[in-house]
């Protein structure tokens, strides 16, 4: 979706870089993010791919961006935008509205409530990992990365785990639009997807309210926005959001932290032998493999950065461009457990800042620990890595070997 | 720099030892922690009170004594492991004289 490059844009500013396919031909994902941002000759270029928008390319404005809800609205996120105003939740909402919207995710993912969490998800990691260990290898994505976070949602929600498989095709078609679209499935769109979630939830939503439980979709459902009940659309939007958002996320890092660790015996040394290690070190890996390339919506005509910027202007924020800023964070793509990171954009920032950081966290720590502990020795199977780009970058396919 | 600029903050860290700390007007106390390499104290978020990953607890006397928390970080504070009364997130406390002497003590875990 090529559009014609509007007159407010000055030529100039115009790059070729597609933010969904970032890379040169075998150049790295994230070495083609680096290589993007120190060759921007300006703080905000113009794609006219995807339907046309800015890209945010200095660290401090991407953060800055993200936390600035005055200037830039949440209301239709995503690239390209979807073509009608999409109900997700606290994720399309501003402040003040957003609020009511966050308070139950708030509470629901709150890190006490996830800790209790723990012995749960413990459990279903060394279940899979013990199913799998005899075979010697796997295909890391699709027989492991994808189906922690599924049962990890499927439990929070208490939904059939007969629906997991549906569940994680609509989560993917909305996150990878481009992957979707050339798949070799039937070409379905994202507000389609968003339409069949919608049909699906409806039922769950009304039992919820008459017979509220513990689990996050009765807490979502039965909370109040003004006082007053949440409306069914209202519900559905959140509870769609809450789904997407937690998924492929927690996927796709997992599959480039063990990509990462396959190769590097060194680093899976430091983290077995030392556990003591193991917090700073996840916090060097969520700032290493940041994932989301999220967007705001200018709200109104401004100057950014010395830009004008039309109201209605899509601006991309890569958040890779915060934390693999080598004046943030010297040599960014090495990955250095002792490093200190103070502040990364792996999560966003401001009042969308991820309501899920502290669920993924601990996934993340759970997984390393317990597959540490049964395969600390493993490698990669010889392949050629590919990374889909799209909202949330991911591995392909990731081939393991052990023994 | 003056001496009067220099005031004095008192971590509890982890193992219950507790490190005198200067630090000077303006700064946040959670910059303030990390220049001097308190570990537990983070503040993913730069410091804008967005992710709660600063949090400690003050001691003594101090809750009462420190301009009380805005709305906002008492929302974020509920939300935080294991909220006291004398929760705070560090990024919100103001360096100022009026705190020579503020004693944090560092929570086991911000997540
Ligand atoms: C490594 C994994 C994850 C990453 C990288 C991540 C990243 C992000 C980012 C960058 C945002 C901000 C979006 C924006 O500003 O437009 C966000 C928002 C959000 N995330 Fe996550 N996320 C992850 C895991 C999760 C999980 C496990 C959940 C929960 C099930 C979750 C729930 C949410 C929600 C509900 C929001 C919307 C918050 C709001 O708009 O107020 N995320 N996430």
């Amino acid at each position: 979706m090529t559009m014609p490059v509007p007159d407010h844009v000055h030529p100039s500013l115009v790059t070729k870089f597609d933010i969904f396919q970032p890379s040169r031909p075998d150049e790295e994902y994230f070495a083609a993010w680096v290589r993007f941002q120190k060759e921007a000759k300006s703080q905000l270029l113009w794609s006219p791919l995807h339907g046309g928008h800015w890209i945010a390319t200095d660290a401090e404005l991407v953060m800055k961006l993200y936390e600035d809800s005055d200037t830039m609205s949440s209301r239709r996120p995503g690239i390209p935008v979807f073509d009608r105003d999409i109900d997700m939740g606290a994720l399309s909402r501003d402040p003040p509205e957003h609020k009511a919207f966050r308070k139950p995710l708030n509470f629901s993912l709150s890190p006490a409530r996830i800790r209790s969490m723990e012995q749960f998800i413990r459990a279903a990691v060394r279940e899979l990992i013990d199913h799998l260990i005899a075979k010697g290898s796997c295909e890391f994505i699709s027989e492991f990365a994808d189906v922690i976070p599924l049962n990890v949602f499927i439990s929070m929600v208490d939904l059939p785990k007969s629906d997991l498989d549906m569940l994680a095709g609509w989560a993917r078609a909305i996150t990878h639009p481009t992957a979707a679209a050339t798949s070799d499935g039937p070409a379905i769109s994202r507000e389609q997807v968003m339409d069949a979630l919608g049909n699906y939830l409806r039922p769950y939503i009304a039992q919820r309210r008459l017979q509220p439980g513990s689990d996050a979709i009765s807490e979502v459902v039965n909370s109040l926005v003004d006082g007053r009940p949440m409306t069914d659309a209202e519900a559905i939007g959140a509870c769609t959001h809450l789904m997407i958002a937690g998924l492929d996320t927690v996927a796709s890092f997992l599959g480039f932290m063990m990509m990462f660790l396959a190769e590097s015996p060194s680093h899976r040394q430091e983290l077995v032998s030392n556990p003591a290690i193991m917090s700073g070190a996840i916090q060097e890996m969520i700032r290493r493999f940041p994932l989301t390339v999220n967007s705001r919506i200018a709200r109104d005509e401004q100057i950014i950065s010395g830009i004008r910027i039309k109201q209605g202007d899509v601006i991309a924020l890569p958040t890779m461009l915060y934390n693999l800023d080598e004046r943030k964070f010297p040599d960014p793509l090495s990955i250095n457990f002792a490093r200190k990171v103070n502040s990364q954009c792996t999560f966003g920032n401001g009042a969308h800042r991820c309501a899920g950081a502290s669920l993924a966290r601990l996934e993340i720590e759970i997984v390393l620990q317990e597959w540490l502990a049964r395969i600390p020795n493993f490698r990669l199977a010889p392949q050629k890595l590919d990374v889909v780009g799209g909202i949330v970058a991911s591995l392909r396919e990731l081939h393991l070997i052990w023994q | 720099m003056p001496d009067r600029e220099n005031i004095r903050v008192l971590f509890t860290l982890h193992q219950g030892e507790t490190i005198e700390v200067s630090a000077l007007p303006g700064q946040s106390i959670r910059q303030v922690a990390l220049d001097n390499d308190v570990l537990g104290i983070v503040g993913e978020c730069g410091g804008s009170g967005a992710c709660g990953t600063c949090h400690a607890y003050v001691g003594g006397q101090w809750t009462e004594r420190l301009s009380p928390p805005s709305e906002d970080e008492q929302e974020m504070l509920e939300y935080v492991l294991e909220p006291k009364p004398n929760s705070r997130l560090t990024c919100q406390i103001i360096v100022e004289e009026a705190i020579d002497g503020l004693e944090i003590i560092v929570p086991d875990h911000q997540f």
